[in-house]
């Protein structure tokens, strides 16, 4: 069965960024995924809420591992991007409206 | 911990010997409460204990921390890692002679406690300074934390003039001026310059607030840097002694006032609009801290235009004053930004040695909530309470305070090594 984009973000939805407790794809911060399906590879690029954040390689890693443990993906790369720039508008709204809630 | 060990294990060990010395200083407080009795400039006790809170609290969390903010904060990398393992040895001996030389009152051990921390702080300064100068793009925070680390190398070098002053037997009318210097330079300049700009920064990416307005930035480096200027040009030219060098005092404390007011109006200003609105811990110190920092500018302005004979009659104001703007202010916010540092770097310390499995569940899920909340009910009872005893200059109130506080820091302290085992 082909794994699709789709597969790769809900499965990348179990990682959480600690401090804003919401999930690092409605947070926005997966910018792009490429399949190579003959050579069972995924390349996630994604970004950091700050340059400096101090789990960037906790969440790398995360990503990766996260990416391996799907059927189909036996090579993970993950680029971590700045262009663009991550800002509260790339939240989900739902999720934004969430925060505002609390 | 040794020479080879990671960034986080230091930054750690830092944290939890500062929060060591933090009982040791509420306990100092409760056991040799009559000192507040005796005359309070230059006594020895008084500074022996307000140093094991300055230096053995704030400035060590500060150092381990910074191992972890500054480069959140600036996107730089610490220059010289390794050099923290062994100022922290230093850096703790040092300590330890410059308290008991206060404490016994022995000019020897004072003067040598006072160059060992002059040598051991100047080469933290060196390499946070060295690590600045990696910046790319300067914006106001880095000149923010620029300044504050050039009014350490100020403050310091005030400091050890006076430690070594004792030594040489030249503690004259002079002292009086350096005391103030050192004190509006260390407090001001380094403590409120740093948090403000670490705050502005981190407020942003904790909580998703806006950034504060340039106006705002320049504002109040502005006020806050000509209000400790003319304060030292005051104490320079010998100003409580003349109306001139007064006056500039005055202006300096008033400008130094006004700077502290706009940081803590732009402080609720981003808080109130923040997009994350949960409460959590670390919010409630945040607002304690400048709550209890807008009242030690009350009091310091109170001890400016009250007559010299009604503060004569009553000394304890000060003590008040240092209490609530010290560890009212500054430790609240730094037992605050910890309740976040801490379990970011435990989470590290685990990936580092597992890498696999590394981050399970989220900070909060790390922390025992109701003791976070027992700990803080204790210290937003007790620093009021304290304040108020040393206004009053009751013993008794002193000492009940004192013994809140002694266990609302072990709780802490406790609280600090659950997050460690339970991770």
């Amino acid at each position: 069965m082909m794994i699709t984009k789709n597969d790769i973000l809900e499965n990348l939805k179990q990682i959480i960024d600690p401090e804003l407790e919401v999930n690092i794809v409605d947070l926005g911060l997966i910018y792009n995924i490429k399949i190579d399906e003959q050579n069972k590879k995924a390349a996630v690029f994604m970004t950091l809420t700050s340059k400096g954040c101090p789990l960037s390689n906790v969440i790398k890693f995360e990503v990766e591992e996260s990416l391996k443990k799907l059927e189909g993906i036996e090579n993970a790369e993950v680029n971590i991007v700045w262009e663009p720039e991550w800002n509260y508008s790339m939240i989900k709204p739902e999720i934004l409206k969430k925060l505002r809630k609390h | 911990m040794n020479s080879g060990d990671s960034s986080v294990n230091i930054a750690l060990r830092h944290i939890k010997t500062g929060s060591v010395f933090l009982i040791l200083f509420f306990y100092y407080m409760f056991i040799d409460s009559n000192n507040f009795l005796t005359y309070f400039f230059m006594n020895t006790k008084i500074i022996s204990l307000t140093h094991i809170f300055t230096l053995g609290f704030l400035l060590m969390v500060i150092m381990g921390a910074s191992y972890m903010l500054l480069p959140v904060a600036l996107g730089v990398k610490i220059a010289f890692e390794k050099s923290f393992y062994y100022v922290y040895y230093a850096y703790i001996i040092a300590l330890i002679v410059f308290i008991a030389g206060m404490h016994y009152f022995n000019p020897d051990l004072i003067a040598l406690g006072g160059c060992l921390l002059f040598a051991s702080v100047i080469i933290y300064n060196i390499n946070i300074m060295t690590s600045l100068k990696k910046i790319r793009k300067w914006d106001y925070t880095s000149f923010g934390i620029l300044f504050a680390y050039v009014y350490l190398f100020i403050g310091l070098l005030i400091g050890t003039y006076m430690a070594l002053s004792f030594y040489f037997n030249i503690v004259g009318k002079y002292i009086f001026d350096s005391l103030m210097s050192h004190i509006y330079v260390m407090l001001a300049g380094f403590i409120i310059m740093l948090f403000m700009a670490i705050s502005y920064r981190l407020l942003p990416m904790f909580y998703m607030t806006k950034t504060p307005k340039n106006f705002i930035w320049v504002t109040d480096l502005i006020l806050l840097n000509a209000g400790i200027i003319l304060i030292v040009i005051s104490s320079i030219i010998n100003g409580f002694y003349n109306l001139f060098g007064l006056g500039l005092f005055y202006a300096g404390s008033i400008l130094l006032s006004a700077g502290i007011i706009v940081f803590c109006f732009e402080f609720f200003s981003l808080m109130n609009g923040r997009i994350k609105k949960k409460w959590d811990i670390t919010t409630f110190y945040l607002y304690l801290g400048i709550i209890f920092l807008l009242a030690a500018v009350f009091m310091g302005n109170l001890i400016l235009f009250l007559p010299e004979r009604a503060i004569a009659e009553n000394p304890g104001i000060y003590y008040a004053f240092g209490f609530i703007g010290l560890f009212g202010y500054a430790g609240m916010v730094i037992i605050g930004f910890l309740h976040k540092i801490f379990p970011f770097l435990i989470s590290l310390k685990k990936f580092e040695k597992v890498k696999k499995g590394a981050y399970k569940g989220l900070i909060g899920n790390m922390q025992k909530k109701y003791m976070q909340y027992i700990d803080l009910i204790l210290f937003a009872a007790a620093v009021p309470a304290a304040s108020f005893s040393l206004l009053i200059l009751d013993i008794s109130l002193i000492k009940i305070s004192s013994a809140l506080l002694i266990a609302a820091s072990v709780i802490f302290l406790i609280n600090l090594f659950i997050m460690e085992k339970s991770a």
